[in-house]
């Protein structure tokens, strides 16, 4: 729908990157993604659109295998379509740059580094004065609440501690959108609550436009305002869902008959089954 | 029921102390010379095959007194010190690279496997005629013997840092180059050193083939000299010497890989 007047606009103007609508910030367009090994070709992505605004916190889920991690890697710039094209901030996608940061499901702190110079990392490689350096890095350590740790090493943290550096590394360097490849996934249950709930405080008051990566419909549910559901292999968009819930998201939000209501919806896409239990 | 006394030494990978381990090892080194005194002091074994470890020792302190332990120590070490170094110098970048870009390893790898398969000692008599049994060709050997292997295990090293990890650096505005060299190497550096470890135990080995083939100085002619007047006390201190050496490195090395590595896990 969305995509086809998008794509209607594209073909009417010949050139899709004037023509497209200032206030969507990603769009991707007909993704296909095909893997070669050998003889045997694998459709991964079919035919695959988005359409992301400007300071949106937006999910994708979808059962595992089903793509969503390559396609979050080709906004990132770490992976390439077969066909289709990938526009951030009216510029087709290239190669990974610092306006889109990442966070991963594995650990990426860099090791050697304590916590504060991690956080400092893509500042350095700006050469950003030193004093403003430490001004973002004292701020982001603040937000997500280890100012203690900040000369500590990685080794020296938790996961959920991990965590919360990859994302203050990835804002730290103010980039248009936050990438989110599944960040909570190694996260035992309590953990993972307590960063949605930080994330999605962030999120309020800093507003980055973010891109999360799920296969948890809950956590989907809790953090975003956009629901792109995928199907499995070949990954295509079944549906997506706006997620009509307050702005403020606190944890009792997850007990009410709203939230359990688009879960259910949102699953039956998935699973075409009712939600048991 | 009484409870069961278990100090649990022997359960799998159960730590014990720093001290126990200490004494347990010491102790391991007293029970073997203890044993190899008892022999030969039974006069069960000649001399001539097995002296005991009295003899072997004053025998190190004579060579020690008159000077020709340091002698030919200090050549062993400058050799291997060389050759060694001669191959980090110049396979440490390599095994980065072969580790980094799928055509550089394409070029590199194959033909490394296949050297490092040549047994060293075959090339010592190739290595005597291009350059006859000076230092030259000693370093030459010890380096034959580190840097294919070297090169490959760098490689590896390399290939052992995690995608994702070089991913989130150019998500953070890195450049190839940059990547490379603030991310991919600071981060396979631990393993790098220890790696380095293992090949300069390796580089002892190779420099004692040389020297005992190919040379006029050094360890290992000294133990072949001994070899040629039956003086097997002789023998003994310059294996012992080798030995002692080796584990010295090796206790360097790690020392060193503990001081600068404070973050690894």
């Amino acid at each position: 729908m969305t995509r086809k007047q998008q794509g209607l606009k594209d073909d009417h103007a010949g050139h899709p990157l004037t023509a497209h609508v200032a206030s969507s910030k990603i769009m991707a367009d007909g993704i296909d993604k095909i893997y070669t090994d050998g003889k045997k070709q694998t459709l991964a992505l079919k035919d695959v659109s988005i359409d992301i605004k400007d300071n949106d916190f937006c999910c994708i889920v979808g059962p595992s295998g089903c793509g969503k991690s390559t396609l979050l890697r080709m906004l990132a710039g770490l992976d390439f379509p077969t066909s289709g094209k990938i526009i951030i901030d009216d510029r087709q996608v290239t190669g990974p740059g610092p306006d889109r940061g990442m966070v991963f499901q594995t650990y990426t702190l860099f090791p050697w580094m304590s916590v504060e110079d991690n956080i400092k990392f893509g500042l350095k490689i700006k050469n950003m004065p030193k004093d403003e350096q430490q001004a973002i890095a004292d701020r982001y350590l603040k937000i997500i609440g280890l100012q203690k740790f900040a000369k500590a090493y990685p080794k020296e943290l938790s996961g959920g501690m991990k965590q919360r550096v990859a994302i203050a590394r990835a804002l730290a360097n103010q980039p248009e959108v936050l990438l989110m490849d599944e960040p909570f996934g190694a996260l035992d249950p309590h953990t993972k609550s307590m960063m949605q709930l930080l994330l999605r405080e962030i999120w309020e008051q800093e507003h980055p436009t973010v891109v999360f990566i799920t296969h948890d419909i809950d956590e989907a549910v809790f953090l975003a305002n956009k629901i792109y559901v995928m199907s499995a292999r070949p990954g295509r968009v079944i549906k997506d869902v706006e997620v009509r819930l307050p702005h403020k998201r606190e944890l009792p939000l997850k007990d009410t008959p709203e939230f359990i209501e688009i879960r259910k919806n949102i699953n039956h896409l998935l699973y075409n089954t009712d939600e048991e239990a | 029921m009484k409870p069961k006394k278990d100090r649990g030494d022997f359960r799998l990978r159960k730590e014990i102390t720093h001290k126990r381990y200490m004494t347990t090892a010491v102790i391991t080194f007293i029970v073997i010379f203890a044993i190899w005194e008892i022999i030969s002091a039974s006069g069960r074994v000649k001399s001539l095959f097995l002296p005991s470890p009295i003899k072997v020792l004053e025998d190190l302190v004579d060579k020690a007194k008159d000077g020709s332990l340091w002698t030919d120590m200090g050549y062993s070490v400058f050799r291997v010190t060389m050759g060694f170094l001669l191959s980090v110098v110049l396979g440490v970048p390599l095994g980065i690279l072969a580790g980094s870009f799928k055509k550089a390893e394409a070029i590199i790898a194959p033909i490394c496997e296949f050297i490092r398969y040549m047994p060293v000692p075959a090339f010592v008599p190739l290595v005597m005629v291009w350059c006859g049994i000076g230092e030259q060709a000693k370093i030459i050997i010890v380096f034959l013997g580190c840097f294919f292997q070297l090169v490959l295990m760098i490689a590896d090293d390399t290939m052992s840092v995690s995608d994702d990890l070089l991913s989130s650096a150019y998500t953070l505005g890195t450049t190839r180059w940059t990547t490379i060299t603030k991310v991919l190497i600071p981060a396979m550096a631990p393993k790098m050193m220890l790696t380095l470890r293992m090949m300069i135990g390796w580089g002892w080995t190779y420099l004692t083939v040389a020297e005992l083939v190919a040379s006029s100085s050094g360890l290992g002619y000294s133990i072949l000299k001994a070899q040629r007047f039956l003086h097997t006390q002789s023998i003994f201190s310059g294996i012992l010497v080798i030995g002692l050496l080796g584990l010295l490195t090796d206790r360097l090395f790690a020392l060193a890989i503990k001081k600068l590595f404070p973050w690894a896990e």
